[in-house]
């Protein structure tokens, strides 16, 4: 399989006046097309900043990092935008929907930022919204549904504009269990159809649902460990 | 991101919080509704000063006391009156001049029978007519011979015969100003206001009779006249008259040496003119405080907005919304508000100057409503102007947004 990430030697630090705080201190990591990774550690241990890295949202200060073979460092805001919208989705803990606006035009909003024309645009919302369960919800507002349902919007979101990584970041930290296994199903089934999964958590039972988990402490990688995939019957932990 | 969809984006945003967007607009709104009511007001003094002085004719000529400054405008009672009725006299000799009058003002309480009413006693020449043409409804007007003789008659304002005469014919009826009877020789049709003054509420009578046997002057308040031919001619031959007269040794024609000013009815019509531009620049200009004022409310409101959608922008970000798209969402949200705050204002100005105007002309003969056409235009330009300056600011905020930060922002 082709690498989507490679980081090598990726640091990253925070200078606040004379003071540099190291949150990334080298990191190196490949992820494939078609993984399902979580990224497991405390607070503190820089999964999140790892994850901002990898997601366009921030910069490294040093190492390298290339995207589908593309260096990104070289790439200024507006390119990092442009990453966000056409390469990769995003799914948040908050949900972060538009307030008081339907679960179509929710859904719709990548696809309005990429210039994808009227027709298209609903075609594949709808299509998305039907790939989530969703389909009897399309013109609920946001504030009408229950925080699983709002997340699975966020996962329709996150696949409109059919990204490269889907970066999940503690997607079920506001749910409650029931909720958070569907979404954490719901996960599982993208990545079975061959989406790639990249999910920051600090709960064990959700890091269960991916096919790696990399575990990180203080800015390093403690552990990288391929669980087999249940399909196959193989090895669980 | 396409031009529509940023602005349907915006109209998204306005109508998702109704009542925050309307108490935006709010202090827009009134702005440029003061700016419209101010304009129009100003303009409507304007017009009603201007139709007051330009009624006249342009020919008409005053000369008036003046204590060397020249003026224009009505006379001023703090003067030294030098005007006599001999220099009318002496002016209605001149080719130049083709009716002249001595007018003496004053105002007393006018009584018949068991009625009084204080009012505006003028005291003109036979010839008065000529230079301020009014209809006479009833009788007849003065004569050369009432006012060579002393003659005690009065002609009336309609409202003044009204009130004094109630039903009865004022004509031969008498009436008393101090205690001098006069006969009521003639009544005015109804004429309106001229130069600020209710022509329908006045008493003329023999400018003889007024200065001698009544009010007891030597002097009168101005001379009126009106040109034969060309109006500098008669004003230059008029100063040359009166400096004879008054021994005012002036070749060179300074008019700081002369104890009476002439002018004309353009002179007063330009006066008024500046007059009305001034006021109407002033009245604009406390209009334009509101305007800043309302402005700033929108660059406070648009950044508390700003705060308060931190996460909003910060989605918005994530999804791939470069700087750009988030400061023109922002401040097409801005401009959007206060172009639509302008319609608003323009419209609420229109129609409250409409009903002030309305309400004004109860009470001011001749005040016309008067809205210049470009005022409305102008209005919602400025209007859009104003988002467009104190929308960039929070704009500028939001657009500059981290996009981690924003999105943990709680």
């Amino acid at each position: 399989m082709s690498s989507i990430i490679h980081l090598t030697n990726v640091v990253k630090e925070y200078v606040n006046g004379d003071v540099v705080t190291p949150a990334l201190r080298g990191i190196s990591l490949d992820i494939e097309a078609g993984e399902y990774v979580a990224l497991m550690g405390p607070s503190g241990s820089g999964k999140s900043t790892l994850m901002h890295i990898m997601g366009f949202l921030d910069h490294a200060t040093r190492g390298e990092y290339l995207f589908e073979g593309g260096d990104v460092s070289v790439l200024d805001d507006d390119a990092l935008a442009r990453m966000r919208r056409d390469r990769v989705g995003f799914v948040f803990q908050a949900f972060n929907l538009l307030p008081k606006t339907s679960v179509l035009e929710n859904v719709s909003l990548p696809m309005m930022y990429a210039g994808v024309t009227n027709g298209e645009r609903r075609r594949r919302a709808m299509e998305a919204i039907e790939e989530v369960g969703l389909g009897h919800r399309v013109n609920f507002l946001s504030n009408q549904l229950s925080g699983g349902e709002k997340q699975r919007v966020a996962i329709a979101r996150a696949i409109v504009n059919d990204p490269a990584v889907i970066f999940a970041d503690e997607p079920t930290g506001n749910l409650d269990t029931k909720s958070g296994t569907d979404v954490l199903n719901l996960l599982s089934d993208l990545n079975n159809k061959g989406r790639t999964i990249v999910m920051v958590t600090h709960e064990t039972e959700a890091a269960e649902h991916a096919k790696r988990i990399v575990r990180m402490r203080d800015g390093q990688l403690l552990s990288d460990l391929v669980t087999h995939d249940r399909r196959t019957g193989g090895y669980n932990k | 991101m396409h031009r529509g969809d940023l602005l349907k984006t915006s109209i998204a945003s306005i109508l998702r919080n109704k009542a925050r967007s309307v108490l935006t607009i709010l202090g827009i709104v009134i702005g440029i509704a003061a700016v419209i009511l101010m304009l129009s007001i100003g303009q409507g003094a304007q017009q009603y000063i201007l139709n007051q002085v330009s009624n006249l004719g342009s020919d008409v000529i005053f000369i008036e006391p003046a204590s060397g400054e020249g003026t224009n405008g009505p006379p001023d009672p703090f003067v030294e009156q030098t005007l006599t009725i001999k220099d009318a006299t002496a002016l209605e000799k001149s080719p130049f001049l083709e009716a002249v009058s001595a007018v003496y003002i004053s105002s007393a309480p006018a009584s018949h029978e068991e009625t009084s009413k204080f009012a505006q006693i003028a005291g003109v020449d036979e010839d008065y007519l000529k230079i301020f043409p009014a209809d006479i409804g009833f009788g007849r007007f003065l004569d050369a011979s009432d006012v060579s003789s002393h003659a005690k008659v009065a002609v009336l304002g309609i409202k003044t015969a009204k009130d004094l005469f109630g039903d009865q014919d004022p004509i031969g009826g008498r009436i008393q100003i101090k205690n001098t009877t006069l006969r009521v020789i003639g009544v005015f049709t109804e004429l309106g206001t001229q130069f600020f003054q209710n022509l329908d509420e006045r008493i003329v009578i023999p400018v003889t009779t007024a200065t001698r046997d009544i009010f007891g002057a030597d002097n009168v308040s101005f001379i009126s006249a009106r040109a034969s031919g060309d109006i500098e001619l008669a004003k230059e031959e008029t100063q040359f008259i009166l400096r004879d007269r008054h021994n005012i040794n002036n070749p060179s024609g300074d008019v700081g040496k002369d104890d009476f000013a002439v002018s004309s009815q353009s002179d007063a019509v330009a006066t008024v003119a500046v007059v009305g531009n001034t006021l109407s620049i002033l009245l604009a200009s406390i209009a334009a405080i509101s305007l800043v004022v309302g402005g700033i409310g929108i660059m406070n409101i648009m950044l508390v907005s700003v705060t308060e959608r931190t996460r909003e922008i910060g989605l918005r970000k994530a999804v791939g919304a470069t700087r750009r798209e988030i400061l023109l969402q922002f401040l097409y949200e801005a401009v959007l508000l206060t172009s639509f705050g302008g319609v608003v204002g323009v419209a609420l100005g229109v129609a409250v100057s409409w009903t002030s105007a309305t309400i004004v002309a109860q009470f001011v003969d001749k005040w016309q409503y008067v809205l210049p056409p470009e005022a409305i235009f102008l209005g919602v330009l400025v209007a859009t102007v104003v988002g467009l300056v104190f929308g960039v600011y929070p704009a500028r905020r939001a657009a500059k947004l981290d996009p981690i930060e924003a999105l943990r922002y709680e």
